[in-house]
């Protein structure tokens, strides 16, 4: 049946699987971080699909109002962007992967039994929710206080979660700021010559070249 | 007087009114379905619109007016009395002018960015309530899906400043993440104390909440949040990127920053862009702090609306008058080192606060007291912390002012000794 949700539902869907296929095809990357955005985008429309307000508004606000910022970002410092033609190796392995996930996600989640000959029926989706054995698809109307039920549920029963999650942040945040701390310039010069005599021990440089730059530096 | 009574709440009711009588009279033409629906979502869509190029064409008119009075000047007076049609006249001109895309541009990250500007800056207009029962959409999470559309623009700037592929587009670029992404932050950490006073985040529930509604204060909340009005309000004029806070755009250190490229409707648009977004703080400041469209009721409430909305906006153009723009450092350390911390602070003031006392027996808390000493109470405790702060930046500030004055001074000195031992040879 063609009602109005299925057809936003099938525009949404071929959108974001378009965008998140350009993502991974696209030579440019800053256009391929801009199919990200439209992404996104995209799953913010399932959750207004799934009258989930407060979870499309928190997806915009933090997947594209900060994470891609900060990937365009990344990309925009990045020297030669346009030009450079990205190349993933294991493309192959990425993609048999993805597939597979996709496929046993598809298979557990979907509202379908499984008959191995020898076994029980498998009809994970039942057993996990306590379903009913005929698991329908059922819409249900989202309860008016769904919003502060969420809340009441982040400090009560997830509330150990909450806080890590917090905690999580406030070391990444300190770890941001000892990052980027001011340093004096002796220091960094140090460092660097620290690194490069490294480096300059740890390859052993044929012989030759190694003459020839001595020469050169002779002749300055 | 019952009859004047009615008359009034005739009037006040006026705006719901006319759009439930234009919801009737199309639901009887179409008959009720989904698909009316639909038609009546864009029939509002397309009303907003409308009311987004309007307030930005009045505002352009507005600013221009106002600024050249500050400036000691007269300002537009030639296209039609008072210069009323200089809008319309600037429209002409936009579209008449030479529609430019840059030879080496990024040509479709070039043509969406003005697109995308306008249309996020009109998407947050669906949830500004206009009168009571009026509004594109009464979500439950209006204040959040502001917060959260307003952080979307930002996309666009970097797509503007990027496609246009030139050197001071992509500075504007740089500047507008160090700018509005972190302005993001204490705008929604002040929206979150506005938030905890009234208990929902629907923009109707926190205006019930500051008038004589059951459950309401009657106070406006500039009044128990005196940190958060004014911290929202100045980052609310970075966040749009006016002047004193106009980095982005800076036309006399980077041209124009972001859409130096564009030209004739592409501009339009960006321009559309900043109005919509300036007008949109100013409401949503309204509606946070001075009770939006509510108030006594010989006023009707549309008119509170604007006559509030404009107020603010008239703030925004007093300081564009007067002030010089901020330094890249200066911005960038105001928000991270003063704005952050201070909210932060005041979140938690505002906590303790709401549970130490509250104004119903009902609620959990410690001392219950009528909204006047609440609002008294919130507002010391607020205009305490908003004075210390303000100390305890004046203070650092002076320190290295002198810490400044010091490394000069010994400077000096060395040179002299330096310029004596070489002239003493």
């Amino acid at each position: 049946m063609l009602t109005f949700s299925t057809v936003i539902f099938v525009i949404l869907a071929v959108v974001t699987l378009g965008a998140a296929l350009a993502v991974v095809t696209m030579k440019n990357v800053f256009h391929a971080a801009l199919m990200l955005v439209l992404a996104f985008f995209g799953v913010a429309g399932f959750y207004v699909l799934l009258e989930a307000n407060f979870f499309a508004a928190a997806q915009v606000l933090v997947y594209i109002g900060a994470i891609s910022i900060l990937i365009i970002f990344a990309v925009m410092l990045t020297r030669g962007v346009t030009m450079a033609r990205p190349n993933n190796e294991q493309s192959g392995a990425v993609a048999t992967a993805s597939a597979v996930l996709f496929v046993l996600i598809v298979v557990l989640v979907g509202p379908w039994k499984i008959n191995f000959p020898g076994f029980a029926p498998l009809n994970l989706p039942a057993r996990a929710f306590g379903a009913p054995p005929e698991f329908k698809m059922a819409v249900q109307a989202v309860s008016p206080d769904a919003l502060q039920r969420l809340g009441r549920a982040l400090v009560d029963q997830y509330m150990v979660a909450f806080l890590l999650a917090g905690v999580l942040l406030l070391l990444a945040m300190i770890g941001a700021v000892w990052v980027a701390r001011e340093r004096k310039l002796v220091e960094i010069v140090k460092e660097r010559r620290e690194m490069a005599a490294e480096e300059a021990a740890a390859a052993v440089p044929p012989a030759p070249a190694a003459e020839a730059v001595a020469t050169t530096d002779a002749h300055h | 007087m019952d009859n004047i009574l009615e008359v009034l709440k005739f009037i006040n009711n006026l705006m719901a009114f006319v759009f439930d009588e234009i919801g009737k009279f199309i639901t009887g033409l179409l008959g009720k379905g989904p698909g009316t629906e639909l038609v009546l979502m864009i029939l509002a869509a397309i009303g907003l619109i409308t009311f987004g190029a309007v307030t930005m064409m009045a505002l352009t008119w507005f600013e221009r007016k106002i600024v050249a009075r500050i400036q000691d000047r007269i300002g537009p007076n030639q296209a039609g009395p008072f210069g009323l049609m200089l809008p319309l006249a600037d429209g002409v001109k936009m579209l008449t002018k030479e529609d430019i895309t840059p030879a080496n541009a990024d040509r479709w990250v070039y043509l969406i960015a003005p697109i995308m500007i306008a249309a996020f800056a009109m998407t947050s207009l669906a949830v500004i309530p206009f009168a009571p029962r009026v509004a594109g959409v009464n979500l439950d999470i209006g204040a959040f899906f502001y917060i959260a559309i307003g952080s979307g623009s930002t996309i666009a700037i970097l797509m503007a400043g990027w496609g246009s592929n030139n050197k001071y587009s992509l500075l504007g670029a740089f500047r507008t993440v160090a700018q509005l992404v972190g302005y993001e932050v204490p705008m929604l950490l002040n929206v979150l104390p506005v938030i905890m006073l009234s208990g929902s985040m629907s923009l109707f529930d926190i205006i019930a909440k500051q008038t004589d509604a059951p459950g309401g204060f009657g106070l406006p909340f500039i009044l128990f949040l005196p940190v958060s009005a004014l911290v929202f309000l100045i980052s609310g004029i970075a966040e749009v990127g006016r002047s004193p806070f106009d980095l982005m755009e800076a036309e006399s250190e980077i041209v124009a920053g972001f859409h130096v490229e564009y030209s004739g409707m592409k501009f339009a648009l960006f321009m559309m862009g900043e109005y919509v977004n300036a007008a949109v703080v100013s409401i949503m400041f309204s509606t946070f702090f001075l009770g939006g469209f509510a108030g006594p009721i010989f006023i009707p409430p549309y008119v509170w609306f604007l006559a509030k909305a404009f107020s603010i906006f008239f703030i925004f153009m007093w300081l564009r008058g007067t002030l010089p723009r901020v330094r890249v450092d200066q911005l960038v350390n105001l928000n991270w080192k003063f704005f952050v911390p201070l909210s932060i602070i005041n979140i938690i003031v505002v906590m303790v606060m709401s549970k130490l006392f509250v104004t119903f027996p009902a609620q959990p808390g410690l001392f219950v007291v009528s909204p006047l000493v609440y609002m008294a109470i919130m507002l010391v405790s607020g205009l305490g912390l908003l004075g210390l702060a303000l100390t305890l930046a004046s203070r650092s500030a002076r320190r290295e002012r002198l810490a400044i004055a010091q490394e000069a001074a010994e400077h000096r000195v060395a040179n002299q000794a330096f310029a004596t031992a070489q002239t003493g040879k």
